[in-house]
């Protein structure tokens, strides 16, 4: 998914691999894999080249960050996922009643 | 019988007078956590022991009940092993009922929030970069929020628009604070009363203990982060965040939680002394051995007295 973000552009297997090993030993096959995979969830755009399949993301990366973040904050909600969140959702109410405790406080230490 | 009484008796004084003695106890947050888990395991093992010594001395606790109507348990002497069967078979249907709702609570609520922990941790990883300097991961995204995503794959997850709103040091007091609960494996403190708490639906003591454990491991984190970083800037964070996240929508609920911390963040509490401290971790000892040491006693009594109380 980073290769392909950071390439920009269509991608075959065989580019990625070659990028791909450059860092680190990996097969033809588990690339493959992991594009098909990508692709059958909807991650990546496929179109074919010849005898080859070339992929590109079907969301750039800040747009996938924020579909991921849209489901942490939806799931947020639901208890069984149980994400330490430092602050749980609460109504504007709420929010600017705590926003009223810290400003008594700044004020009583004079700032 | 009089001792499964006084252990109903006791179960159910301790399910009443724990949210009363407790509702002050955010002086010494970890204690109380404990506390709530002691209260919880002797509530329980009362009510498991009362039921045992019911089953394990029917004849005995029958006969000296009975002391009034001794002419008819008499007629009823072969009836005993009835009655010791019907009370077995109760006693065994009972607790199998009540391993299975609470092995179906646990893996119901563990299976959904490790699936949910694991894909929130392989997102975190392709779709979040390091913050440099921390061991948080940013996500892009437009609402302020930070979280830890538990267990063995833990990230603690900041989104773009909180590194945005807050200043360094606030940055800073969050992620250690995410890094208390970390450290102090506060989603397992979490985790259990979930599972109970879906076991036994019903039950206000095991609700009331739920909500308090999870705001009391919140003001742990606070401390642990309060530690190394000024506790304004964590409180700071904590409205600048809770004004980013608040929605019309919500139910109050989670307001009143986070109002106790900011008032403890503000002007925080004398923590308890040392003294003090080690006194209530005996009471809770003592608290939570009382039943299964009423439940011994009264099975050991009749062997050890020729002549047991008449009571017992």
């Amino acid at each position: 998914m980073e290769r392909l973000w950071s390439a920009g552009e269509w991608r075959t297997v065989r580019e990625v691999l070659t990028e791909l090993l450059q860092q680190r030993q990996i097969a033809y096959t588990t690339v493959m894999t992991v594009l098909d995979n990508l692709h059958k969830k909807g991650w990546l755009r496929r179109e074919s080249s010849g005898k080859a399949h070339r992929y590109t993301p079907v969301m750039t990366r800040e747009e996938y960050g924020a579909a991921q973040m849209r489901h942490a904050l939806d799931a947020s909600g639901d208890p069984a996922v149980a994400l330490l969140k430092f602050v749980n959702q609460m109504s504007p109410e709420e929010a600017a009643g705590l926003r009223a405790a810290l400003d008594a406080h700044e004020r009583r230490n004079g700032r | 019988m009089t001792a499964a009484l006084l252990l109903c008796a006791y179960a159910l004084l301790i399910t009443r007078l724990a949210p009363l003695a407790l509702r002050r106890a955010d002086r010494a947050p970890r204690l109380a956590v404990t506390a709530w888990y002691a209260a919880v395991v002797t509530v329980g093992s009362s009510l498991i022991a009362a039921a045992a010594l019911l089953v394990a001395t029917p004849e005995h606790s029958w006969e000296r009940l009975c002391a009034l109507v001794r002419l008819c348990v008499e007629a009823l002497q072969g009836a005993h092993d009835w009655i010791g069967v019907l009370l077995a078979a109760l006693a065994l249907a009972g607790a199998a009922i009540v391993s299975f709702r609470i092995g179906v609570a646990a893996v119901g609520t563990l299976g959904a929030s490790m699936r949910g922990r694991l894909r929130q941790a392989r997102l975190a990883a392709t779709a979040g970069r390091r913050l440099p300097g921390t061991g948080a991961t940013v996500v892009d995204h437009d609402v302020a929020t930070a979280y830890l995503v538990p267990g063995r794959h833990a990230t603690i997850v900041v989104t773009s628009a909180a590194v945005e709103a807050l200043t360094g040091r606030e940055l800073a007091a969050v992620i250690a604070h995410e890094q208390g609960h970390h450290s102090g494996r506060h989603h397992l403190l979490v985790d259990g009363m979930r599972v109970l708490t879906r076991a036994f639906p019903r039950s206000r003591f095991l609700a009331v203990a739920h909500a308090q454990v999870a705001l009391l491991v919140e003001i742990c984190a606070d401390e642990s982060a309060a530690r190394r970083h000024s506790r304004i800037d964590l409180a700071r964070a904590l409205v600048t965040m809770a004004e980013a996240q608040a929605l019309p929508t919500v139910l109050a609920a989670s307001g009143g939680d986070a109002l106790t911390r900011i008032k403890r963040l503000l002007s925080p509490p004398v923590p308890l002394g040392r003294g003090t401290r080690a006194g209530l971790t005996a009471a809770l000892a003592a608290m939570a051995s009382a039943p299964v040491a009423v439940a011994g006693l009264a099975l050991a009594w009749p062997l050890l007295m020729d002549c047991p109380a008449p009571f017992v």
